[in-house]
Order: structure tokens, then C-alpha cells, then sequence
């Protein structure tokens, strides 16, 4: 024992510790090797506190303009921006925590408004079969790019962009302008809501966000959403079957952009094949996603946090739009926010390797240290 | 210690493997290995590396599958061709690189692939129990202070070992194979381990432990078992071994590859790299000096700090304590930038990774140093790289060829040539031989007897033993991130041994 143990490094006894770099050295030091007690602000909580002070600046700033940022019209406008955006990038959140990209979700969204509306042809009769047929739809997109991912490896965002630009083809050479037209029902629930405030597209996004939380939280499925995005190989040396949640993450996803262009017919009325371009779903739903502090590699973030993300996105648009901001500017402050956004968490996510000479770290209490007395 | 020893007077065998061979290549890695665990043993396996350790642990641990030979675990025979089905034999491994997750919680990693569910088949995800699983057999390993819903990503090394640990047992594990557990534990962190692994040998598991610190392995195992370039040594009860015996049966083969002689016309010249009480959170207090036209061999294993110690004299990590001169004037670089623009090269231990860049050419990463530091001399370097390669002797349709293709020798000359492009005063080598054929061995030893010819100083970082002992003119050893002595040309390798792994230090210093 003697012979380890009478080396003692002490940096404070050494002349030399007192230098500039001990000083930076030490600082990142006690960054790496934090005290568990002193717990880090929670990703999803700072989200939520970001989200919290865009909306005071918006209120302020709406109320230079003269206008009532929590009048009834305009909440419902935000909570109605939010719920496609926000249908959209709850399934970008399964497939980007599965480790995989889904780029085809504007095309999917263009797809399920023309297939439905040119179902149901403007009558209630028609309603359950078209929205059954545009699901199931939405849900082989899904399955043929979970396939070419899981099976033949292909990486997500080549296997989403070669799937979406046949979808996108495909819209272009069959649809020119709107096409069919939407159920009286259909319609009638993209103007309902509960007292004028929350619209029901806004409920459908919350029941959507609270089941998908549940299954990642209660089901093996989501369990193992996040041990292939986090590791694949830890994954699949612990046995698990990683072909079948990163298929079952895409098919969700796919089945969620179509359920947003479902919300979007509710209140365009027609099936346009350009909507979901348009929108630009692909990247502000990444954008979302990351923004709301999901792991872009995979293998860490939450529903919860991805739903912070669109609801902040949603009011930065909704009072840019009130100050009637250039479109370009627009751009620009969606930029700054995502860049920021991702700037703060990289740097609170720096890992390193555990320095060995690094001082005292609080140690576990040692067990049995009676025994060991003992036979020592 | 008293080394740990079967408790149950029932001695029955938890695993019995014959016949174990394997080989990669028409390389035979493990030839016909025997091995047989008593329950409740902890039983040390000990080589050099690259004696067969690992593959032998590996098949064991459904890693890989053997050419030939049985396993018998628990009287039944079994064959693995996957992990998931070892561990459910009864055969646990917690291997030096952990296979957790950071971003999940200990419980989610321990019961990964196999979370239990209420209400049957596709019911929920049964969180509590989960929860109270994993704290009972934290509780059962005598750890206190571990919650089952912290992130591994805020553990320790030593925590998230005991995790691993306890991934292990809870497939209800017979024998749990250890590989270097404590390589990068701190000294009270190691008491910890051994209190785990007596309470696991009082359950009557078997512990296979592999390190190359033979201190802990008289204090743990009772049994131990040596290999030697893929061949059983011997087999004996702890008792009846000496560390000196130890050591003895794990080296002393015939020198297999021939060294160039030391130049007799060249004289060691002025100290050119000097390191003074260098210290950041790898190294400690490390002393030493390179002189000019002198090769120093660090020896050490694996962990000791050895590659730590040429990243810090490149600018890799920064320097916080001590000081470095280069031909007596200080030395600051806080950048490999720096330390290329001070004249120093470093031939990093991962060619593919660090080294090359595999899907270029030849000449693009003979350049690649030159271009990026000293721009204004890549015109030469470019003239005369094909007249370096060829004195190298690297053999390549043309220079245009992309290194991938190339075999790791020539790859390795790439390597060589594009730090000779920068004429260095100090070449820090790590591993240069690693993964390359006899005669592209025998060129980089030539190689580095030209470059003392020119008064350039080396220093060779290596584990093999015979290459430190055949081409340094002195020898420091390492332990544990700080120097442990220095030994001259031509030590025994038993003397390096020893003093790498703290045995008997002082006698052989």
C-alpha cells in the first residue's frame, strides 16, 4: 500500500500553482467536476423561463403598438399558430431522439390536405373514410423512410430527403392549385374553440403532446427511443431490437404531419399542395425541437420542452407580425433565437474527460469500513 | 489483504471453459485456453498486452464467438453469439469502456432492454419498480448515496462503474469478468470496489478479474491465471506465487525482432527538451530531459499517463503547474499550433483517428502540416516529398493514391513523412510501431536513429517492452500519471515491469 500511496500531489504547495493558466485551468475544472447538490437550472425549465420573458417583452412591445397582447383574438391566434407547428414537431422530436431526421414533413402535411380534401369533396358523409385513407397514407410515407433508415441504414436525412422530394413530385405533377374541398364538419372544427380562446386544434396538440409524453416515459418503446439515439450499439448489445423504434418513430412522425395538414384543411378549406413548403415545417420543426432542448444527435429531450420551443417561435412571429416587421427581419430574428438557443446549450453540455488530479471531490462513503479496519 | 477466498466449503465450479481458441486473420489470438472458475473465487487473469485477455473475456462475454472450445456455466454447456445471451446464462462483464448511457437515469440503464411492465405484455412500463429494483441492489453492493433517477451523466467514473457493476449482477450473474476495474479509480475509490467484490464473492459469484497492477491482484484473487502471447502459462493459487515469480512467467521471451545499433559516431548532445515539475489534471510532476541526438523510452501502462504526457508537451492540454524549455529558452504552447510552430512533431498512438486523413491522398497529408503551419514552405516540401517518401520506402502506385489503401505501414511512413517535412527538433513519438509488419517496424526504427544522426531528440512512448529496452538510450516508467523512476538502456524487462506496476519498486529502481 505504502508504495501508492506516499505520492501526494498537492498543487498548493508548490510554488509554481500561482501562474495565469492555474487559474483558467481550475475554472474549467470546477465546471467539469460540479457538486451534485448544486444542480444546473433544468433544460426544460429554462425553456419555459425564456418563454416566459419573450412573452413580457411581446406584451410590452404590443402595448407600444397600442394593442392588447392577451386580448381573446389574439391569444387564440398564437395557440392557433402553435397547434400545427406544434403537431409537426412532436413527431420531429420521436425521430430526432431516436437519432434520425425528418425532412420530408412539409410535403407529408401538403399531401394528407390534398388526399383529404379531394376525399371528402366537400361533404360530411365522406369525412371518417378520407381522414382514415390520408392517415394511412401519411403512415406508409413513414414506414418506407423508417425502413430505408432501419434496414438499409441509410442515414435519416438523405432517406426524409429523398422521400419527401418524391412526395413533392408527386403533388406537383397531380395537383395545380387547391384541390377538393373540405367537409362542413371538418370546417366547422377549425373555427371551434373553448370560449373563444382556446381553439380545439390547440386541445388536439395538447391531448397529442400528453400521450407521446406518456409513451416515452411508460412504454418500452419510448424507453428505447431514447437508448438507440443515446447509444445504438449500447442499445443493441443490450438487447434491444433497434430496427423497431426508429421504424415506429417515423411512422409517428409521418402520422402527425398529417394530422397537422388535417388541422391546416380545417381552416384553408381546399387541399394545396404547396401549404406545407410553404410553411416551412422541415426546418422550423427542427428548429423547434432543438430550440426546445432536445439533443439534435439523439437520445435526450422531451415532448414538454419541444412544445416550449413552438410556443416560443409562435410569439415572437405573432408580435413581429403586430409591429408589422419586414418578412426579412422576421428571418432574421428566428435565426438569432435558434443560433443563440443552441450556442447555450452546447456550452452547458460540455463532457470531459474526468481530470485525475482534479482535488477533492465529495467521494461515496466507503461501506464496511469496520471490516476493512479489521483485516487491515 | 488478505487475498479473498471461496467462503463456501462446497466448491463448485461456476464455469468451466476448455479449449478456447481463437484468431483473426489466420492469426491465432488464444490458442486453446482452459479455464476454470470456483464459485466464489476471484480469479486473476494477468499478461502483457496482447497476451489474449481481452479475447478470452470477450468469448466468455458473447462478444465474440470462439473457433473452437466449450463453456460449461453452471453444469449446463452453453454457446453465445450475442451479450444479452451471456449475461442470461449467468456470465456478466464490465468491460473498461462502459456501455451506459449519460443521458439516461442508473435505473434506465440497468434495466435497459428488459424494463419491467404491469398489467402483463403491453402494459406500462413499471417506473417504481424499477426504482426500488435498482436501489435494492445498489443497497445489496453496500452503496449508499446513489439514487436510482440520477442522470450517469453526472456520476463519477467510479460511480458509473458501480453502475455498470450492478447492471451485471442484476442478470443474476455467476461470474462477473472485471476488465482493469481500477484503471481509472482514485485510491479510496478502489476500497470501494474491493468491498463490492467481497460482498459479491460472499454470494458465491465468481470474479474474473483482469489488471495489469499486480498489488491489487495478490490483494483480491485467489487464484491466478497467466497468458502469454495467447498461450497458457500457468494456473496457481495466489498463495503459492511471488510478485517476482509473477512477473517472471508473464515476460522473459526471446527478443523477436532485431534492432538497429546505436550509431557510434553520433554523441549525446545539450538537453533540448526539459520538463520541470510539469503538472495539469493528467500528468503530476513530471521531470525529465531529452537531450539532443538521445532517444528516451517512456514505458508504462496502459492509463499511466504516458500519452497524456507527449498531449501536454504538444499544447494539447494546457500546462498548469511547472514549466517546459526547448534548448533552454521556455517553451509556452497552449495549441498544437504552437507546438508545431516550435518545431516539435508528434506521432499520435491512432494513426486512423488522429493522424491521417484516410480518404486523401498521399501527398495532400504528407503536406497537411506544412500547408496549415508554415504555408510559405509547402513549394519545397511539395519538391521534395517524393524523394522523402521513397527513402521511406513507401510502397504506393502514386502519390495521388488515397492512404486508406494503403496498409498501416505505409500509413505510418505517410505519418513519418509529414512530420519530417517540418525538420523538428523534438519528435514525440506514441506507439510508432503500433499495428504495423516487421519491416516497416525495422524502417521506423532506422528512421529514428537518422533522426538522432541530425541531433533531433525523441521521445517514444510504447508498450512494448522490447522496443522501449532495444532503442532507448534511457528509460522513464510511469505509474499513475507521474514518473516512477528511470531505468537505463538495456534493463530487463522484468525491472520496467516491476516498476511500472508498483511491485517491488524501490528494489529495482
Amino acid at each position: 500500500m505504502s508504495a501508492t500511496t506516499d505520492r501526494t500531489p498537492d498543487p498548493a504547495s508548490t510554488p509554481e500553482a500561482a501562474t495565469g493558466t492555474e487559474s483558467r485551468e481550475s475554472v474549467r475544472r470546477r465546471r467539469a467536476a460540479r457538486p451534485r447538490g448544486a444542480k444546473q437550472l433544468d433544460s426544460t425549465a429554462l425553456i419555459y423561463l425564456v418563454l416566459l420573458g419573450v412573452v413580457v417583452v411581446s406584451a410590452v412591445l404590443t402595448a407600444v403598438e397600442g394593442r392588447n397582447f392577451f386580448s381573446q383574438g389574439n391569444v387564440w391566434a398564437v395557440l392557433t399558430a402553435m397547434s400545427v407547428l406544434g403537431l409537426i414537431s412532436i413527431g420531429q422530436t420521436l425521430v430526432i431522439l431516436v437519432g434520425s431526421l425528418d425532412l420530408s414533413v412539409p410535403y407529408v402535411v401538403s399531401l394528407a390536405t390534398v388526399i383529404a380534401a379531394g376525399g371528402m369533396k366537400g361533404l360530411d358523409s365522406n369525412l371518417s373514410a378520407a381522414v382514415f385513407n390520408t392517415l394511412v397514407l401519411c403512415a406508409v410515407v413513414g414506414l418506407a423512410m423508417g425502413v430505408l433508415v432501419s434496414v438499409f441504414d441509410v442515414h435519416g436525412f438523405i432517406a426524409s430527403l429523398g422521400v419527401g422530394l418524391i412526395v413533392s413530385g408527386y403533388l406537383a405533377t397531380n395537383y395545380q392549385g387547391s384541390h377538393g374541398d373540405a367537409s362542413p364538419a371538418l370546417e366547422l372544427l377549425g373555427r371551434s374553440g373553448i370560449a373563444g380562446v382556446i381553439p380545439t386544434a390547440f386541445i388536439i396538440l395538447l391531448v397529442a403532446a400528453v400521450l407521446v409524453t406518456l409513451l416515452l416515459r411508460y412504454t418500452r418503446l419510448g424507453h428505447h427511443l431514447y437508448a438507440i439515439g443515446g447509444n445504438r450499439e449500447v442499445a443493441r448489445m443490450s438487447g434491444v431490437r433497434t430496427a423497431v423504434p426508429v421504424i415506429a418513430a417515423h411512422v409517428m412522425c409521418s402520422l402527425l404531419a398529417g394530422l397537422a395538414g388535417l388541422l391546416l384543411l380545417s381552416r384553408t378549406g381546399v387541399g394545396l399542395p404547396t401549404i406545407g413548403s410553404q410553411g416551412r415545417y422541415d426546418l422550423l420543426s427542427i428548429a423547434a425541437v432543438v430550440l426546445g432542448g432536445t439533443l439534435l444527435a439523439g437520445g435526450k429531450g422531451s415532448v414538454v420542452g419541444t412544445i416550449g420551443g413552438v410556443a416560443i417561435f409562435a410569439v415572437i412571429d405573432n408580435v413581429m407580425g403586430v409591429m408589422q416587421v419586414n418578412p426579412f427581419l422576421k428571418d432574421f430574428v428566428r435565426g438569432l433565437v435558434i443560433v443563440l438557443a443552441v450556442a447555450v446549450y452546447a456550452r452547458r453540455s460540455v463532457v470531459r474527460r474526468p481530470p485525475r488530479f482534479a482535488g477533492n471531490r465529495p467521494s461515496l462513503p466507503i461501506p464496511g469500513s469496520t471490516t476493512k479496519e479489521e483485516t487491515a | 489483504m488478505p487475498p479473498i477466498t471461496p467462503t463456501n466449503n462446497a466448491v463448485e465450479n461456476a464455469l468451466v471453459a476448455t479449449g478456447m481458441t481463437k484468431s483473426f486473420f489466420g492469426n491465432t489470438v488464444l490458442d486453446g485456453l482452459d479455464l476454470t472458475l470456483r464459485a466464489g473465487e476471484v480469479h486473476g487473469l494477468v499478461g502483457e498486452n496482447g497476451a489474449g485477455k481481452s479475447t478470452l473475456m470477450k468469448m466468455l462475454a458473447g462478444v465474440y464467438t470462439p473457433d473452437s472450445g466449450t463453456i460449461v456455466v453452471g453444469g449446463d454447456e452453453v454457446s453465445f453469439s450475442h451479450p444479452v445471451q451471456a449475461q442470461r446464462a449467468g456470465v456478466s462483464t464490465v468491460f473498461q469502456e462502459f456501455n451506459l448511457l449519460l443521458e439516461r437515469t442508473i435505473a434506465e440503464n440497468i434495466w435497459l432492454g428488459r424494463e419491467p411492465r404491469r398489467f402483463g405484455r403491453f402494459g406500462p412500463v413499471d417506473t417504481a419498480r424499477m426504482r426500488r429494483d435498482t436501489e435494492e441492489l445498489l443497497a445489496g453492493l453496500g452503496v449508499a448515496g446513489l439514487k436510482a433517477g440520477t442522470l450517469v451523466r453526472s456520476l463519477s467514473v467510479a460511480e458509473q462503474q458501480i453502475v455498470e457493476i450492478a447492471k451485471a449482477v442484476s442478470f443474476d450473474a455467476k461470474v462477473i469478468q472485471m476488465d482493469e476495474p481500477t484503471a481509472a479509480l482514485a485510491d479510496h475509490e478502489v476500497e470501494l470496489l474491493y468491498s463490492i467484490i467481497r460482498r459479491l464473492t460472499d454470494r458465491g459469484v465468481a470474479i474474473v478479474y483482469v489488471s495489469h497492477r499486480l498489488k491489487e491482484i495478490f490483494d483480491l484473487c485467489s487464484t491466478i491465471t497467466i497468458l502469454k502471447d495467447g498461450q497458457h502459462v500457468a494456473t496457481r493459487p495466489a498463495a503459492e506465487l511471488s510478485e517476482g515469480e509473477l512477473v517472471r512467467l508473464m515476460v522473459g521471451r526471446p527478443l523477436t525482432t532485431y534492432f538497429p545499433d546505436k550509431p557510434v559516431d553520433v554523441a549525446v548532445g545539450d538537453v533540448r527538451l526539459a520538463l520541470s515539475g510539469v503538472g495539469n489534471g493528467y500528468v503530476d510532476d513530471i521531470t525529465l530531459d531529452v537531450r539532443a541526438a538521445e532517444i528516451v523510452g517512456i514505458a508504462g501502462l496502459q492509463g499511466s499517463g504516458r500519452t497524456e504526457l507527449l498531449e501536454t508537451v504538444f499544447g494539447v492540454h494546457p500546462v498548469s503547474r511547472g514549466s517546459i524549455s526547448l534548448d533552454g529558452s521556455p517553451l509556452e504552447v497552449s495549441s498544437p499550433r504552437q507546438g508545431v510552430r516550435a518545431r516539435l512533431a508528434f506521432i499520435t498512438e491512432d494513426r486512423k483517428a488522429k493522424g491521417l486523413a484516410l480518404n486523401q491522398s498521399i501527398l495532400d497529408n504528407a503536406l497537411g502540416v506544412v500547408r496549415s503551419v508554415f504555408p510559405r514552405r509547402t513549394g519545397a516540401a511539395r519538391r521534395d516529398m517524393p524523394e522523402v517518401l521513397s527513402n521511406l520506402d513507401v510502397a504506393a502506385h502514386s502519390l495521388g493514391q488515397e492512404v486508406q489503401f494503403l496498409s498501416g505501414g505505409n500509413q505510418q511512413k505517410v505519418v513519418l513523412a509529414r512530420w519530417l517535412s517540418i525538420d523538428p527538433l523534438v519528435v514525440l513519438m506514441d506507439e510508432p510501431t503500433r499495428g504495423i509488419d516487421v519491416g516497416a517496424k525495422h524502417r521506423v526504427y532506422e528512421l529514428m536513429r537518422e533522426l538522432t544522426r541530425q541531433g533531433v531528440a525523441v521521445l517514444m512512448v510504447s508498450s512494448e517492452l522490447p522496443e522501449v529496452i532495444g532503442m532507448s538510450d534511457r528509460i522513464l516508467v510511469m505509474r499513475d500519471g507521474t514518473l516512477a523512476g528511470e531505468l537505463p538502456a538495456g534493463a530487463s524487462e522484468e525491472a520496467v515491469l516491476a516498476m511500472a506496476t508498483g511491485a517491488a519498486s524501490e528494489e529495482a529502481a
